[in-house]
């Protein structure tokens, strides 16, 4: 199928267009498609933008002013105006409340259409963050990865996404998974939630790898209040020398910057 | 004089005999998942059948003396060599366990273990004696997690999660599954990728303290607010289109993705 034909299914299946046989075919072939899934990401991400938006809304005056306009227009050409030729005032004022109905069905209209996008958009990324956490709990590494991958992509919504990060920082079995969620919620290593929850994990972290990447996140910082937790992995007996040397280093970092 | 020549040249040959002597162990597995830690030299290779074999020059360069004749090995593990190859293998249907028992005698053998092509491989080393893992011929997931052994991948499919402290991972791939993800994460080391020039992957280059180098045609992503995820230490991308993730990380050493 070619590309146009993609991205019109994948805008249908955003607005909520496609029948149920329909959309359950394009999310077969944005899971099979590497194309019609890049073209579905950059779709959410438009639909993302749409969301922060803010929306028109049509000034609550501007019936008012509207009839106002006529009554003064009304008076006006009723006094200094007579002899000149102009339509009847009945048949203006029914132009005038067509334009005016008009206009407000246009901007009701946008209205409606950005509605149905977020609505889609809602829906769709309510539909990955479904598959994000399936995938985390799926018994392959690969699997568990690629789950943490998708959670860094997604829009934040909420802090549910986040939540399911630190969860698999903190609890998820595998090293590798560990480390991808801290690389992964590196990126909002400005959110404080997001730094306690690191230093939760260094205190109880076993993998090397690991816990040289959250001293690498948490020395990025450049926030002191972290000197004593790394004084804490430096002083224990069971950190590896080369864990304890990155440490030093964290500290050097938070001291100097 | 002809009689000392041939001598000593029969006594050379049955030297250099005895020290490439592989020892063989070969046993049928209870199920397709392969957990080997502590070996610190150790090929894998994927083969068609359905046996497990594993060779090794264990025996020549490790083996307990005579006054430990009828005794237990201890070790801290509480492991016993029931291979004759310095491993305590155990064999159920939750997986099979390779285990190198602890030893300080010996301590340079090799081994390679032929194990069918599609079983998952999980490998975990964390002493500093490690030297290298390298994979051939395996469709499985594979696992690593190593401290110190550098790590040479060839003629796998993934999924994959590799990460090594010390050591350096190169990879060759070529029929990639679109399943899961392919991830390789060295700390001190190096990471090279060689892929085909045709995969389609989504791809995410970091290197922290080091550079990144790739002849490949990775289409940028760009953030957000419309700036391209790319700098001197971190690329986020397409190849050909997407597909798997594919992750390669270095901390204070370069990274490499070059296509084929």
């Amino acid at each position: 199928m070619s590309n146009s034909v993609w991205e019109n299914k994948i805008i249908d299946l955003l607005n909520g267009e496609l029948s149920e046989v329909e959309a359950h075919e394009v999310r077969q072939a944005i899971a099979e498609d590497s194309a019609a899934f890049e073209c579905y990401k950059h779709f959410v991400n438009v639909n993302a933008q749409l969301d922060r938006m803010e929306q028109v809304q049509p000034p609550l005056g501007l019936k008012d002013d509207f009839y106002q306009f006529l009554n003064t227009y009304d008076t006006g050409t009723t006094g200094s105006h007579k002899g000149e030729r102009r339509l009847p005032v009945g048949l203006m004022r029914r132009a005038a409340i067509g334009v005016l109905l008009i206009a407000v069905g246009l901007l009701f209209g946008i209205n409606i259409v950005q509605k149905g996008k977020i609505s889609g958009l809602n829906s769709e990324i309510g539909h990955m963050e479904s598959k994000m956490f399936a995938l985390l709990e799926n018994e392959s590494v690969g699997d568990r990865i690629k789950a943490v991958s998708m959670g860094s992509d997604l829009p934040i919504r909420d802090n549910r996404v986040q939540d399911a990060l630190v969860r698999a920082m903190i609890n998820d079995e595998s090293g590798h998974v560990r480390l991808a969620a801290v690389d992964a919620l590196s990126a909002f290593i400005e959110n404080e939630a997001v730094r306690t929850a690191m230093v939760r994990a260094l205190g109880s972290e076993k993998d090397p790898a690991v816990q040289i990447a959250l001293i690498n996140a948490l020395s990025q910082t450049r926030d002191e209040k972290f000197i004593d937790d790394l004084d804490r992995l430096i002083e224990s007996d069971e950190t590896l020398d080369f864990v304890r040397q990155e440490a030093h280093l964290g500290k050097i970092k938070l001291i100097n910057t | 004089m002809k009689k000392i020549l041939l001598l000593i040249i029969l006594s050379i040959t049955l030297c250099e005999w005895s020290v490439l002597a592989q020892t063989t162990h070969t046993f049928k597995p209870n199920a397709k998942k392969v957990t080997i830690t502590g070996i610190d030299a150790l090929v894998i290779e994927g083969i068609s059948g359905t046996d497990i074999v594993i060779e090794s020059d264990y025996e020549q360069k490790a083996k307990a003396p005579e006054r430990a004749s009828g005794l237990k090995l201890m070790t801290s593990t509480g492991t016993q060599d029931n291979s004759g190859l310095g491993l305590a293998i155990k064999n159920n249907k939750d997986g099979v366990l390779i285990q190198k028992i602890e030893s300080n005698c010996g301590g340079e053998e090799s081994y390679t273990i032929r194990i069918p092509s599609s079983y998952n491989i999980k490998f975990d080393h964390s002493s500093y004696t490690g030297e290298y893992v390298r994979i051939s011929g395996i469709s499985g997931e594979i696992d690593i997690t190593a401290n110190y052994n550098d790590v040479l991948l060839e003629d796998v499919t993934g999924p994959m999660a590799v990460k090594t402290v010390y050591g350096s991972i190169e990879v060759i791939l070529d029929n990639i599954s679109q399943d899961g993800s392919l991830s390789f994460y060295s700390v001190y080391e190096y990471v090279d990728l060689k892929i085909p020039s045709n995969l389609k992957a989504n791809v995410s280059l970091k290197a922290t303290y080091g550079q990144i180098y790739s002849n490949c045609d990775i289409a940028i992503d760009k953030d957000e607010d419309g700036w391209k995820q790319i700098t001197t230490s971190k690329v986020k991308g397409v190849l050909n289109g997407g597909g798997v993730d594919l992750i390669a990380k270095s901390a204070y050493e370069n990274v490499y993705l070059r296509s084929y």
